[in-house]
């Protein structure tokens, strides 16, 4: 699995590597220590950076949520972009192959970017333990409030992650879409 | 990020780990800084102080920020991008929905106004192809076309959209490469039928020796049983024949096409039961529509035809029922208003089917039955003038349809005729300007021979209202 995990982040590794520097951004706002400045290899998991986990609710959802969200609203587009060209503007090899390939282009970068938008399981561990695992007192309540589906959906999605089920919902989305919903 | 994380903090946060005021030489390795694993954490964390300050300034790779910036430029482009493929790709999405329901003619519909919409974003944005309609949105239209006409007509929009390049691309397509055999064979017999052809558009052409013209031609090289007989039963149709006659060029037809073994229905099966209406044999008839509708329930002519008949027969309930099944299955396109007017006629309701064909003609201005409709209910309120209009209207959007997408399903018998009537009846009693009467008089002149048109004789000759031929029998011209 491992082995399987490390081959789709370095196929998918524009995504990764925008998601680790996002990561890394919001550790420098959110003053965590990073250890490293390797966002690939030397055991560190691709996509993401080493770092100390935070300490109170706030920085421990934006460390877990916001780099994966800016990957989803950059990604989106260039995925949307390609995909709607191809499989809804039907372009083909016979039309123009500079818009052909920047299509495919796009497509790929949009799928790199959108199976980078989940944290490692830790991370989002670590907000869930925070906000819902400790004693109640009151304090951030509107934040746990409207924070718990997007929390739990991202604690899913980094679990689905860890088993690279976003890699093969999209491989299967495109093939389905390019074949038999064509 | 330091792997048990969730541990480290169960430690550090939620046990209160106590390393205040300790010794650096006296810690032990778990509570060592986790970075250096030389001094002494700092208290609530895993790191030591000055690991902590210098961990937190870890600076960001070069590359990563180009990459961040490049990232959300691109993807501000993608953005725009994205923002102007998005309409034309909804009708696309809008088309293959029906498709999906097996409504082909609301889909042709949808299909159609991509290329529109695109053209549209492209001037608006002065760029020759910033959104670009592609082989396989092409393929998608075209295979709409076959399934809502028949494939004859597919394979002549193959050489009005597929140009240059993507010429290629319908010689290489199993589907398009169909439609172009199909439309060959068609061709092929036309041509080798094209002596006999030429005394048919003769101004008094003698039927009867083309129709042994074309009975000499069979079995010869190029010429197809079955487009033969088609072309025998069109010749049938535009002749002076009898009705029973046509229907037995359609039975021979019919015969041919069940012998071949291959399904011709979208070649004859409308207008075989038009033949069979016309010999007032209404429930065979409605036996071929309904296989029509079976296979195709968005085709509009056969749910035409089937409201029709049953409007002759007197069964109001059943057409009602057709339309109401027609407008659930596509919505409100052009041929529901077309419908609906027809029906309302068909009620004597004129008033809400004026209404109807003007909404109809307030939303689909490039819908040559639409205008037709309209210009009926002119004719039955006694306006001419405006009733002329959009008779002259109409035959121009079924120029235009035929001049944009090589579809010549516009040109309709009832169009010509509706068309003549209403210049007649302008010309007549309309209260246009010289200049205008000069003008419809050229168009009456531009019809050939003796008018054959029963009921426009019989309304000129005052034998008829206009009233009667719309709102009566079967509402319609011929």
């Amino acid at each position: 699995m491992r082995a399987i995990y490390t081959i789709c982040k370095y196929f998918l590794c524009p995504g990764a590597y925008v998601h680790a520097f996002w990561e890394q951004l919001m550790c420098r706002i959110l003053k965590l220590p990073v250890e490293t400045k390797k966002y690939f290899g030397n055991g560190i998991d691709g996509g993401h950076v080493k770092h100390a986990p935070a300490k109170n609710e706030v920085s421990a959802f934006l460390i877990a949520c916001i780099p994966g969200f800016v990957n989803f609203i950059t990604g989106v587009w260039f995925f949307l972009a390609g995909f709607m060209n191809l499989r809804f503007m039907g372009i083909t090899v016979y039309d123009s192959i500079p818009i052909f390939v920047v299509s495919i282009v796009l497509i790929y970068f949009g799928v790199s970017f959108l199976c980078n938008i989940f944290p490692l399981r830790e991370d989002i561990a670590t907000f869930w333990t925070l906000a819902y695992k400790s004693p109640f007192s009151g304090k951030m309540l509107v934040l746990r409030v409207i924070a718990f589906i997007p929390a739990l959906i991202t604690k899913i999605g980094a679990f689905a992650q860890h088993y690279c089920i976003p890699e093969l919902f999209w491989a299967a989305f495109i093939v389905l879409a390019f074949t038999v919903l064509r | 990020m330091s792997e048990n994380n969730e541990n480290i903090l169960d430690e550090n946060t939620l046990d209160d780990i106590q390393t205040d005021n300790q010794p650096e030489e006296e810690f032990d390795d778990d509570k060592l800084c986790s970075f250096c694993h030389q001094r002494g954490r700092a208290p609530g964390d895993v790191y030591c102080g000055t690991c902590k300050s210098k961990l937190i300034k870890t600076g960001i790779p070069f590359p990563a920020w180009c990459l961040g910036i490049i990232t959300v430029i691109l993807s501000i482009i993608a953005f725009a991008y994205s923002g102007i493929l998005a309409a034309p790709s909804i009708q696309v999405l809008k088309g293959d929905m029906q498709m999906f329901r097996h409504n082909s003619f609301s889909a042709y519909t949808m299909y159609k106004n991509v290329q529109k919409v695109a053209d549209d974003i492209n001037t608006s944005l002065d760029k020759k192809t910033v959104a670009r309609v592609g082989c396989n949105a092409k393929l998608k239209l075209t295979k709409s076309i076959a399934a809502c006409r028949s494939p004859l007509d597919a394979a002549s929009t193959i050489q009005s959209e597929y140009t240059d390049r993507s010429l290629d691309f319908a010689n290489n397509n199993k589907t398009l490469k169909g439609y172009a055999a199909i439309f060959t064979r068609y061709q092929n017999t036309y041509t080798a039928l094209n002596d006999s052809i030429q005394l048919l558009n003769s101004e008094n052409p003698d039927y009867e020796a083309v129709l042994k013209s074309f009975e000499e031609s069979r079995g010869k090289k190029n010429v197809d049983e079955i487009f033969l007989d088609y072309l025998i039963c069109s010749l049938a149709e535009n002749s002076d024949f009898t009705s029973k006659r046509i229907l037995t060029c359609y039975e021979a037809l019919d015969k041919a096409a069940k012998k071949s073994g291959e399904d011709y229905s979208w070649l004859y099966y409308v207008g075989y039961a038009n033949a069979l209406y016309k010999a007032k044999k209404y429930d065979e008839a409605l036996s071929f529509i309904d296989d029509v509708l079976k296979r195709n329930e968005s085709s509009n002519t056969a749910a035409g035809m089937k409201m029709k008949i049953s409007v002759v027969k007197g069964d109001i309930d059943t057409a009602q029922a057709v339309y109401d099944r027609f407008e659930k299955r596509n919505g409100m396109i052009d041929a529901t208003y077309v419908l609906k007017t027809y029906l309302l006629r068909a009620k004597n309701d004129s008033k809400n089917a004026m209404k109807t064909a003007k909404q109809a003609y307030e939303k689909y201005q490039s819908v040559p039955e639409v205008y037709r409709q309209l210009a009926i209910c002119y004719l039955i309120d006694g306006d001419y003038d405006n009733a002329y209009q959009n008779a002259f209207l109409a035959n121009d959007a079924a120029y235009c349809l035929y001049y944009y997408y090589g579809d010549s399903s516009g040109y309709t018998e009832e169009l010509s005729a509706t068309a003549y009537l209403a210049a007649k009846l302008c010309k007549e009693y309309g209260k246009g300007t010289a200049e205008s009467a000069q003008y419809i008089d050229n168009i009456i002149s531009s019809y050939p021979g003796e008018i054959k048109w029963e009921k426009v004789n019989a309304v000129i000759d005052g034998k008829m209202t206009v009233k009667q031929v719309f709102t009566e029998g079967d509402c319609d011209i011929l």
